[in-house]
């Protein structure tokens, strides 16, 4: 066995054990959510099938660009996503198991299979991100020693200026960044899509609040990336350049947070026989997390 | 030290991709549409809730019928803690409180009659609700 293939092979259960890590952190609180559990059952099959179908292919995505092994081609990233679900799955139904959520003899199959699915989505997200959050800098050692992944921070950190000219022109970097947006925003809001006080938020807004909150939503999504330097944040080209890193980056952004929450809210049934501009008023409350999460992903990712 | 001209940064600007100013004008005008929209509602007038009732359904459940029945709030408020009431012509009165109804928009409840009623009048009867 040569080196590379031991090495790997020693990696796998670190991984493993990261990405258990991952998804407990991640998905601890939807577990606890009440909410949660009555969607296991609630919710139509072809919901649950779309979801599922939206969720894979950007477990994918995360997987390669942060999976929680190193990056070995398509089928590899294929294989992790895949690692991530099946992680994902245990951790959901070991604590729906020991939290008495699913019992054997009480639930029935379909039900247990209901709730457990939907569960297995968010841990599976934390078991993809476990390295980028979790893991040491291998990843970043590694991006050095040639790896063709490419890492914004590294970059950021080693040649300054020169990196953010070409992330900010390049159209591959670009549609990376748009994907991590989505990846971003689609977590989060699917953390707190089900609860039912999204819906009870618009209710109490005027459309006035709304309006302040979007645009809030999008300032706070710009200075999360470029102006409050958190770590990973991404400097702005030059200075008489902002209104278009604003245009082509914050404002795309924003229009991915409102498309994943007014799915989220579809699939989790809160727009059901609800009238166009209440669901828009709610969509754009969850905007808000969602693009807090789409601009953190930015970063972490 | 790295330093950039002036030549420099207007190059990097002439080669930000097609692609990337289209994706940006999507993104604007589905931004600039869902703001638009929400400032024409703030400007429009609400008219207070006002609710109609459909029976849906009408199901025997052995020796009891259950009444599923879509409620409308064509009003343009939304309103909370809605106490419904529905009498069939046998005198059989039953209750419901729904969490709320958004504006222009439906829920739907079952009332549960103690006896057989497919071919009775069903009436219903709005008692009280609140602001969300």
């Amino acid at each position: 066995m040569n080196d590379a293939a031991h090495s790997a092979n020693n990696d796998f259960p670190t991984g493993l054990a990261r990405a258990a890590g991952g998804a407990m952190l991640f998905s601890l609180p939807m577990l606890l959510t009440m909410e949660m559990w009555w969607l296991g059952f609630t919710m139509p099959a072809t919901r649950m099938a779309v979801l599922l179908a939206v969720t894979l292919p950007t477990l994918m995505g995360l997987a390669y660009y942060s999976g929680f092994e190193k990056p070995q081609g398509l089928i590899g990233t294929v294989v992790d996503a895949f690692v991530a679900c099946c992680v994902g799955g245990c951790i959901a139904s070991c604590v729906l198991v020991l939290t008495a959520v699913v019992r054997s003899s009480e639930t029935m199959l379909s039900e247990g299979i209901g709730k457990v699915v939907l569960q297995t989505i968010p841990a599976s997200f934390g078991a993809v991100l476990a390295s980028s959050e979790l893991g040491t800098d291998d990843r970043a050692d590694s991006d050095a020693n040639g790896n063709n992944r490419t890492d914004d921070n590294t970059a950021d950190d080693k040649n300054g200026d020169a990196s953010d000219r070409n992330a900010h022109n390049d159209l591959g970097c670009y549609f990376r960044e748009l994907f991590l947006m989505f990846a971003g925003a689609i977590f989060l809001a699917f953390n707190v899509a089900p609860t039912e006080e999204m819906l009870l938020v618009a209710l109490k807004m005027t459309a006035w609040h709304a309006i302040a909150m979007g645009v809030l939503s999008l300032v706070v999504m710009h200075a999360f990336v470029f102006v409050v330097k958190f770590r990973g944040h991404n400097s702005l080209p030059d200075e008489s350049s902002q209104w278009s890193v604003f245009l082509r980056f914050t404002v795309p952004g924003y229009a991915i947070a409102l498309l994943v929450s007014i799915f989220c809210l579809w699939v989790f049934g809160r727009s059901e026989g609800t009238a166009f501009e209440e669901t828009l008023l709610a969509t754009t409350v969850l905007a808000m997390p969602a693009s807090v999460g789409a601009a953190a992903a930015r970063m972490i990712l | 030290m790295t330093t950039h001209t002036n030549q420099d940064i207007q190059s990097a600007r002439d080669h930000i991709p097609i692609a990337e100013w289209i994706v940006a004008a999507i993104g604007g005008l589905l931004v600039t549409a869902s703001f638009g929209f929400l400032a024409y509602r703030a400007s429009s007038e609400r008219e207070p809730p006002s609710f109609d009732f459909t029976i849906e359904k009408l199901v025997a459940m052995n020796w009891q019928t259950a009444a599923t029945v879509s409620v409308r709030n064509h009003g343009g408020k939304a309103v909370a803690d809605l106490r419904l009431r529905a009498i069939c012509t046998q005198d059989q009165s039953k209750e419901v409180v729904i969490d709320y109804v958004p504006a222009k928009s439906a829920r739907r409840v079952t009332f549960v009659f103690d006896e057989p009623m497919m071919d009775s009048e069903i009436k219903f009867f709005v008692d009280s609700f609140t602001e969300p």
